[in-house]
């Protein structure tokens, strides 16, 4: 699949060679992975037409992933029912307050 | 019984005696690197996930943490909020995509010192001479405390045990979990998210940056994120200068009785 890509701007550095090698996937691409996302970790794993809650419990343990996480699923809350499909965004999050001071 | 031997530092040299008859003398220069390469300050360590440097010094490390590029879903405070921060602010839920994330931090006994930055980057760390930083766009990241990318983490909880998975892995949560508003700019006086917005139409507001993200996951790869002028490398040196100073060219007495005082505050501490 064709990335897309757009012209580079006047004055804008040239990206390096091995951000091209290294790029991931745009919205999914030609692969069947599913990106999880949890604190640091961004990896790809073949999770297509599993549901969200086989997902968490299969990668619980290996990414260490805390219970009582949220689950969205490209951006939007999601159920431990809801499948999942190549090139979707699985991100498990802890709910936190705010950044600053208290106001 | 012949007794402890007895080590006498003087200026630049170390001497032992026992007995008041002298054994050895070295210059305290060398004696150092003796005692540095001999002591194991730090056992093993499985590095926690992003970790890519990893620097000890004495009680302190620094670290540079990387998240790779991804699209994810943060609160960031709405533009017609009343409220800069805390209660009455309105928040919302958008998924961003962000390039490379990379935190510098200096942690002091696995707690983080008030040394900790943030940055941008379009590839991963790979080499010590490619490893340029970018300014970011995000709220809460403002030029402030003697740093150029301090990051806010003033409400970081305390983590369970005080490891440095455990604390690399809750400052990463609390950066993107906990909702972004504008109190870096009601306090440090600025912030990235306000000076970075005329930078490209797509982050210009929060509507187009998720509407640039729904269209292309990887887009903020291509913006031209403007260069910070410094590296991973040097901003951490420099951090760790401030939290933990080095022994400066040769060593002297002077400063190892430094050295000794500062031990002993922290074992009196601990």
């Amino acid at each position: 699949m064709e990335r897309m890509r757009r012209r580079r701007r006047p004055g804008e550095p040239e990206a390096p060679p091995e951000y091209e090698a290294q790029r991931p996937q745009e919205n999914g691409g030609a692969g069947s992975g599913v990106q999880v996302i949890w604190g640091a970790t961004a990896d790809s794993f073949d999770l297509a037409e599993m549901t969200v809650g086989d997902a968490y419990r299969m990668l619980s343990a290996p990414l260490n992933i805390a219970p009582a996480v949220a689950a969205l699923v490209n951006g939007n809350a999601s159920d431990a029912n809801h499948r999942l499909a190549a090139g979707d965004v699985l991100e498990f999050a802890r709910p936190a307050g705010e950044k600053g001071a208290r106001a | 019984m012949i007794g402890d031997p007895e080590l006498r530092i003087a200026g630049t040299e170390v001497t032992v005696t026992l007995r008041r008859k002298t054994l050895a003398r070295a210059t305290l220069a060398d004696f150092v690197a003796s005692v540095a390469r001999a002591g194991a300050a730090w056992p093993d360590l499985i590095l926690p996930s992003g970790v890519r440097i990893f620097r000890p010094r004495g009680d302190c490390v620094g670290v540079a943490v990387e998240v790779p590029p991804q699209a994810r879903t943060v609160r960031w405070i709405e533009d017609d909020s009343k409220g800069h921060f805390g209660r009455g602010t309105k928040y919302r839920e958008c998924f961003l995509a962000f390039p490379y994330v990379v935190l510098l931090l200096v942690l002091r006994r696995g707690r983080p010192s008030g040394w900790q930055q943030l940055y941008y980057r379009r590839a991963p760390l790979e080499s010590a001479e490619s490893q340029e930083l970018l300014l970011p766009n995000m709220a809460n990241v403002a030029l402030a405390y003697h740093q150029r990318c301090w990051v806010c983490l003033q409400h970081l909880p305390p983590q369970r045990n005080g490891s440095l998975a455990s604390t690399v892995g809750g400052v990463v949560d609390h950066v993107f979990n906990a909702a972004f508003n504008r109190s870096a700019d009601a306090h440090e006086g600025n912030s990235y998210w306000a000076s970075m917005r005329d930078l490209d139409p797509r982050v210009a507001s929060l509507d187009a940056w998720e509407q640039a993200t729904r269209e292309n996951r990887c887009f903020a790869l291509d913006v031209p994120w403007k260069p910070a002028g410094t590296t991973a490398s040097a901003e951490l040196a420099t951090m760790l200068d401030h939290v933990e100073r080095p022994l400066c060219g040769e060593p002297t007495a002077e400063q190892l009785a430094g050295l000794v005082t500062r031990a002993a505050a922290a074992r009196r501490k601990s």
